[in-house]
C-alpha cells in the first residue's frame, strides 16, 4: 500500500513548539487519526484535518510551549535579547530618541512616497482589454521648423482608419466642450467646465458603464449623459426620469447617467454630449478635414497586433489622404499611438492636453528622493548603533565568555535593530494617521486609510521593515561579534578593544557622515535653485503687467454691440481699460500663422491676437515704432496689423521702424480662401503668451468683427472687492442667469508653474527632512565621542587647556570631514541643476553666491549642533569625572 | 486548586476514562465520547481537558504501547487517580440527593 504522509513542514513545526514531555503522545494521536482519514476520506482530505487538529491543540495547556525545552532554547534567548534591547534603550535615552526619530522621519518618507507612486504609475489600468488601447497624437512640424507634439488629431483619422485596416477593432473620437456648458434647472443654474462631445466608439473604449437610461439616447443631438456625481448635484438625488436641462433657449434632455470614471482615469469628464450636436454645427468640409487638430481619438487594436509595425504603416495611410491639404499650410505630420498605460506618465511633452497627467520625471524624482531619505536615515541608524556598539563590547565579550558563537552576537544585534525598525514603523503609522488629510491636500489625490491597508500592502510593508532591520543591523552586528572574549577577561579597558578602527582619520563611520552630507547639500543645492528659478520665472517681465487685469467670459447679450458693454462696464472709477478678444494671453492663442508676401505665400507661424482697439492700452503693451489702433480710424480695422519684435526679427523685417508698412495677409477663420490684406502700423515690445519654459514666439494683433468670448478688464489699486462687486453687478444686467465668474490674470499664468511650485515645496520639505536627520546624526555622533573622550578632556583642563582649545580640538574634525563633503557634492550638484534648468527658455545663472550661500547654511548649522553638544561638555567640573577613577 | 469543582466536560471525560479502564488514550477517549454523548471534541479540547485533570491531580498518565499506525509512537494512557474517584462518586452522591429533593420527579421507568 503506497503510504501517504501528512505534511513535513507542520510535523517539523509542531515538534519545535510542543513541549518534549507531551510531544509523543499527541504526535501518535494525531498519526493515528491522520491514518484513520487517509483510510476512510483520502489522504488530500487527511492532510486538512491533520492540520486542524493540530491548530486546536496550539493551546498553551497543551503544548505548553516550554522555554526550558530540553533541545535547545532559542525561544529563551530570544526573549532575553529582546529584553536586553529594552533595557540598553533605556538606559541611554537621547540615543534610542536620536535613532527612533530619525528612521521614523525616513520611513514616513518613504511610505507616503510609495504610496503616491503606486497611485501615479498605475493609471488607467481599470480598462477592459487596455493592453489593446491607444490614443493618437501627431507629431507637427512646420516648414519653419517648428516642431510640437499634439493629443488632439484630425476628424477623418478615425473613421479612415477603422474603415481600412482589420487590425483595428474600434476607434472613437471624443472632442473637448471648450468653454464648458451652463446648464438651467428650474431656477437653478450651473456652470460646467469638463466635459466632452463623445462617440459611441469612444465610450466603449473607456469603459463608460451606463447605469440609469440609455446611452442610445445619445443619437438624438440636443442630449446629455452626465456623471453620477453631477447628476446628483444636479437633482438632489432624485430618480433619474429623462429629465430636460434649458441651455440657453433650447431644451436638452439628459439620456443617461454613467458610474463616475475612477479616479485614475486620464479623462474624467463630469458629461457627455452628442457628437451628433457637433456634427450638426460644425461644417461638413470642417469635419473632413485633414488639418484641423482638435480631436482627440481612441482605438483598440485586435489581439496580437504589434502596433509599432502597424503604426508606419498608418503614418503612410495618412501622409496619402492629408498630402493634397498639408501641401498649401505649409504643414506636415506624422501620426502616432500611446498605449493607454503611458498617458498619465508620458504626456508632458503633449499641447492641448487638457487630461489628467503628471511626469515620469516627477515620479521618478521623487522615487530617488524617497530612497535618499532613507538611506540617510540608514546610515544614521548604522553609524549611531556601530558607535555605541563599543560601550557594548563588554557585554558581548562576557557572552562570548560563556560560550556565545559569532552567529548568535550577530543574531542578538539584528533582533535589536530589527526591534527598532518595528518600533520606528508603528511609529510611522501614529503619523500616517495625523498627517494623511496634509498629504491629500499636497498630492490632490484622495487617499483613504482603508485603501493603504490592503492585506498585500500590509505584508509588503512588514517584509519592507524587516529586510530594512536585517540590512540596517548587519553592519554593527558583524563589528561586535569581532570582539575578542579574551580581552574583556583581561581587564582590559573598554575603549582599547579593537571594534573597527576608531582612531583613524576615515573610520566607516566618518565615510557615512561624509556620504551623509555629500547627499544633503546636493539636495539643499538644488532645492534652492529650483526655488530660485520658480520665484524668477512668476516675477519675470512678461512684457505687460499681469497684475490687476480681470478675465470675464462674455455672454451673448455682452457682444452685441461691444462699444455700449465697454461703456457699461467702465462707468466705475477703478476699472481703467477693458478689451474684448478672441485670445488672452495664458490661455489657448490661435496659432494659425499669417502670411508675409514678400517672403512667400506659405504660413508663417505666429500667435495672432484677434481683438480690438483697445487691446495695446488694457495689457499695457509698450510700442516702440509706430502708432496704436484708432476706433476712428476705419482702415485700422480692415488692413492693420500690429506685430511683436519677435515677429520682425523672425521674419526678417530689419528694425522695428523699417516693418512699418509691410504688407501681411492673414488667412479668415470661416473662408479660408478669403484674405485680410493689410499693412504693419506698429511693433511692441515682446510679451510672453505662455509659460517661460518657452521662448516668445512671433506675435500679430489685429483687429476683426468677431465673436469675442473675453473681456479683459484693467483696474486701478482702487477697492478690489468693490470693484468686483461693481462687474457682478453690471454682469448680471447681461446673463441674469449665469454665475459670475471671473479670473485673475496672474493666477493663469501662476498656473503654468504650479509643477515647479510643486516641485519647489517637495525639494524644500525633503531637503528640510534630510538635513534634520543628517544633524541628528552628527549629534548623536558628537555626543558619542565627547562621552568617550570626557576623561581625555578633563586631564587635558586639569593641565590647562582653556576651553577654546579644547572647543577647536573637538570641532574641527567635524569642519574638515564637512568641507570634503562640499567638496564632493558642489560638482554633482551643479551639474544636475543645471541640467534642469534647460528645460527652461528664460532661466536664472547659476552663480556661487548660491553655492556660498548654501555652504555657509551648512556650516552654521553643523557650527550649532556640534558646538551646543561641545559647550556642555566644556561645562563640566573635571574633577567629577576623574574621581571615579 | 480545589479538586472536587470539575466541568461538565472534564466530568464526561473522566467518566469516559473510567469506562474504558485499561484502553484509555486519547482517541479512544474521544471515540468513547463521540458515542455515548453524540459530540465531537476537537482533539485539541480534549487533551486540554485532559492535561487540566492532571494537573488537578484527577487523573494520571503514561506512555505504553507503540503502534504501526501512530508510527511508532506510545499512546499516552490514562488512569483515574484515588482522588478522582472520590471526586466522580461524591458528584454522583450530590446530584442523587439533590435529585431526591425533587418531589414528583418522574422517571421514564
Amino acid at each position: 500500500m503506497n503510504k501517504s504522509n501528512p505534511p513535513k513542514l507542520a510535523e517539523r513545526f509542531f515538534r519545535w513548539i510542543c513541549a518534549q514531555s507531551n510531544l509523543e503522545g499527541l504526535e501518535g494521536d494525531l498519526y493515528e487519526l491522520y491514518e484513520r482519514r487517509a483510510k476512510k476520506q483520502g489522504h488530500r482530505k487527511a492532510n486538512w484535518y491533520y492540520l486542524l487538529d493540530m491548530l486546536t491543540l496550539m493551546r498553551g495547556s497543551v503544548v505548553q510551549i516550554n522555554f526550558n525545552n530540553s533541545k535547545s532554547n532559542k525561544m529563551g534567548m530570544i526573549l532575553n535579547y529582546i529584553k536586553i534591547a529594552f533595557r540598553n534603550g533605556l538606559r541611554r535615552k537621547s540615543f534610542t530618541l536620536i535613532n527612533l526619530f530619525g528612521l521614523t522621519l525616513g520611513i514616513t518618507a518613504v511610505l507616503f512616497i510609495s504610496v503616491y507612486l503606486w497611485e501615479e504609475t498605475h493609471y488607467d489600468r481599470y480598462q477592459t482589454n487596455g493592453e489593446n488601447k491607444y490614443r493618437l497624437y501627431d507629431r507637427l512640424e512646420r516648414e519653419s521648423g517648428d516642431v510640437s507634439l499634439i493629443t488632439t488629431v484630425p476628424p477623418p483619422i478615425a473613421e479612415a482608419l477603422e474603415a481600412n485596416f482589420s487590425q483595428i477593432k474600434k476607434a472613437g473620437r471624443i472632442y473637448f466642450d471648450y468653454g464648458g456648458t451652463v446648464f438651467q434647472i428650474g431656477d437653478k443654474s450651473f456652470s460646467e467646465t469638463n466635459g466632452y462631445y463623445a462617440e459611441f466608439d469612444a465610450l466603449d473604449i473607456l469603459d463608460v458603464e451606463i447605469i440609469a437610461g440609455t446611452r442610445d439616447g445619445l443619437k438624438e443631438p440636443r442630449s446629455f449623459i452626465l456623471s453620477e456625481s453631477l447628476f446628483i448635484k444636479f437633482f438632489e438625488g432624485a430618480p433619474f426620469n429623462n429629465q430636460t436641462v434649458q441651455l440657453g433657449s433650447s431644451t436638452f434632455s439628459i439620456v443617461g447617467v454613467y458610474k463616475d470614471f475612477p479616479d485614475q482615469s486620464h479623462v474624467n469628464p463630469d458629461y457627455l454630449v452628442s457628437f451628433e450636436l457637433l456634427k450638426n454645427y460644425t461644417p461638413e468640409e470642417r469635419m473632413n478635414s485633414w488639418l484641423w487638430h482638435q480631436f482627440t481619438t481612441y482605438v483598440e487594436f485586435e489581439d496580437g497586433v504589434n502596433v509599432k509595425a502597424f503604426e508606419e504603416e498608418a503614418q503612410r495611410f495618412v501622409k496619402e489622404r492629408s498630402a493634397k491639404e498639408l501641401e498649401a499650410h505649409g504643414i506636415s505630420y506624422t501620426t502616432h499611438f500611446q498605449s493607454f498605460h503611458d498617458i498619465h506618465l508620458h504626456s508632458s511633452a503633449f499641447e492641448q492636453d487638457t487630461f489628467d497627467r503628471s511626469s515620469y520625471q516627477n515620479v521618478f524624482f521623487l522615487g530617488i528622493a524617497a530612497l535618499i531619505i532613507l538611506f540617510i536615515a540608514c546610515l544614521n541608524f548604522v553609524n549611531l548603533t556601530s558607535a555605541q556598539a563599543i560601550g557594548r563590547a563588554k557585554e558581548v565579550g562576557i557572552r562570548k565568555f560563556v560560550g556565545a558563537g559569532k552567529g548568535q552576537v550577530f543574531v542578538q544585534h539584528c533582533i535589536e535593530s530589527l526591534l527598532y525598525v518595528l518600533i520606528a514603523g508603528a511609529l510611522t503609522l501614529g503619523l500616517l494617521f495625523v498627517l494623511l488629510p496634509e498629504f491629500n491636500q499636497f498630492t490632490e489625490k484622495e487617499f483613504e486609510l482603508v485603501d493603504l491597508f490592503t492585506p498585500p500592502r500590509i505584508l509588503a510593508y512588514l517584509g519592507a521593515l524587516v529586510a530594512l532591520g536585517v540590512l540596517a543591523g548587519a553592519y554593527p552586528a558583524t563589528l561586535l561579534t569581532r570582539v575578542r572574549a579574551i580581552d574583556i577577561v583581561h581587564g582590559l579597558k573598554i575603549h582599547r578593544v579593537k571594534v573597527g578602527k576608531h582612531f583613524a582619520v576615515f573610520n566607516p563611520r566618518q565615510i557615512l557622515v561624509a556620504v551623509q552630507y555629500v547627499l544633503s547639500v546636493g539636495l539643499i543645492i538644488i532645492s534652492v535653485v529650483v526655488y530660485e528659478q520658480f520665484q524668477f520665472m512668476r516675477e519675470a517681465d512678461l512684457g505687460f503687467d499681469k497684475e490687476n487685469l480681470i478675465l470675464i467670459s462674455t455672454v451673448g447679450s455682452m457682444r452685441r454691440d461691444l462699444e455700449s458693454t465697454r461703456q457699461a462696464f467702465s462707468e466705475y472709477s477703478n476699472i481703467k481699460n477693458i478689451t474684448f478678444s478672441y485670445s488672452v494671453p495664458g490661455g489657448i492663442v490661435a496659432g494659425d500663422g499669417i502670411i508675409i508676401p514678400r517672403l512667400n505665400n506659405k504660413d508663417q507661424s505666429a500667435n495672432v491676437f484677434v481683438t480690438d482697439h483697445q487691446f495695446l492700452k488694457t495689457m499695457e503693451l509698450e510700442l516702440i515704432a509706430g502708432r496704436d489702433f484708432k476706433l476712428q480710424n476705419a482702415s485700422d480695422h480692415s488692413q492693420a496689423f500690429v506685430l511683436n519684435e519677435e515677429a520682425v526679427r523672425t521674419f526678417d523685417l530689419g528694425n522695428p521702424e523699417d516693418a512699418i508698412g509691410e504688407v501681411i495677409h492673414w488667412k479668415h477663420w470661416n473662408h479660408q480662401d478669403s484674405l485680410k490684406k493689410g499693412k504693419v502700423i506698429g511693433v511692441v515690445r515682446d510679451f510672453n503668451v505662455k509659460s517661460m519654459h518657452k521662448e516668445v514666439s512671433p506675435a500679430a494683433i489685429h483687429l476683426l468683427d468677431s465673436y469675442m468670448p473675453n473681456m479683459i478688464v484693467r483696474i486701478g489699486n482702487g477697492d478690489l472687492k468693490k470693484t468686483i462687486e461693481f462687474l457682478e453687478e453690471k454682469y448680471s444686467v447681461y446673463a441674469p442667469q449665469r454665475p459670475f465668474e471671473f479670473t485673475f490674470l496672474d493666477q493663469t499664468f501662476d498656473d503654468f508653474y504650479r509643477k515647479e511650485e510643486k516641485m519647489a515645496q517637495l525639494f524644500g520639505l525633503f531637503t528640510v527632512l534630510t538635513i534634520v536627520t543628517a544633524l541628528i546624526g552628527l549629534l548623536g555622533l558628537v555626543n558619542f565621542n565627547i562621552n568617550k573622550r570626557s576623561k581625555e578632556l578633563s586631564i587635558r583642563k586639569i593641565l590647562g587647556a582653556g576651553r577654546l582649545n579644547i572647543y577647536v580640538l573637538l570641532v574641527k574634525k567635524y569642519i574638515f570631514l564637512i568641507c570634503i563633503s562640499l567638496m564632493i557634492s558642489t560638482p554633482i550638484a551643479y551639474y544636475m541643476a543645471n541640467g534642469w534648468l534647460d528645460d527652461f527658455a528664460y532661466r536664472i545663472t547659476l552663480d556661487a553666491l548660491i553655492f556660498i550661500k548654501v555652504l555657509g547654511l551648512i556650516l552654521c548649522l553643523t557650527l550649532i549642533v556640534v558646538s551646543w553638544r561641545a559647550i556642555k561638555g566644556l561645562q563640566t567640573n573635571p574633577a567629577d569625572k576623574l574621581r571615579t577613577e | 486548586m480545589k479538586g472536587s469543582n470539575i466541568g461538565e466536560f472534564e466530568e464526561l471525560v473522566m467518566l469516559s476514562v473510567g469506562i474504558l479502564q485499561e484502553e484509555a488514550y486519547g482517541i479512544s477517549i474521544k471515540d468513547e465520547l463521540e458515542v455515548r454523548t453524540n459530540r465531537k471534541p476537537s482533539i485539541g479540547a480534549l487533551h486540554s481537558a485532559l492535561n487540566r485533570l492532571e494537573k488537578k491531580g484527577l487523573l494520571k498518565s503514561f506512555l505504553e504501547g507503540p503502534t504501526e499506525d501512530r508510527r511508532g509512537r506510545r499512546k499516552r494512557f490514562y488512569q483515574l487517580t484515588l482522588t478522582g474517584k472520590e471526586v466522580l462518586a461524591g458528584i454522583y452522591e450530590q446530584r442523587k440527593e439533590m435529585i431526591q429533593l425533587i418531589p414528583n420527579l418522574i422517571f421514564n421507568s
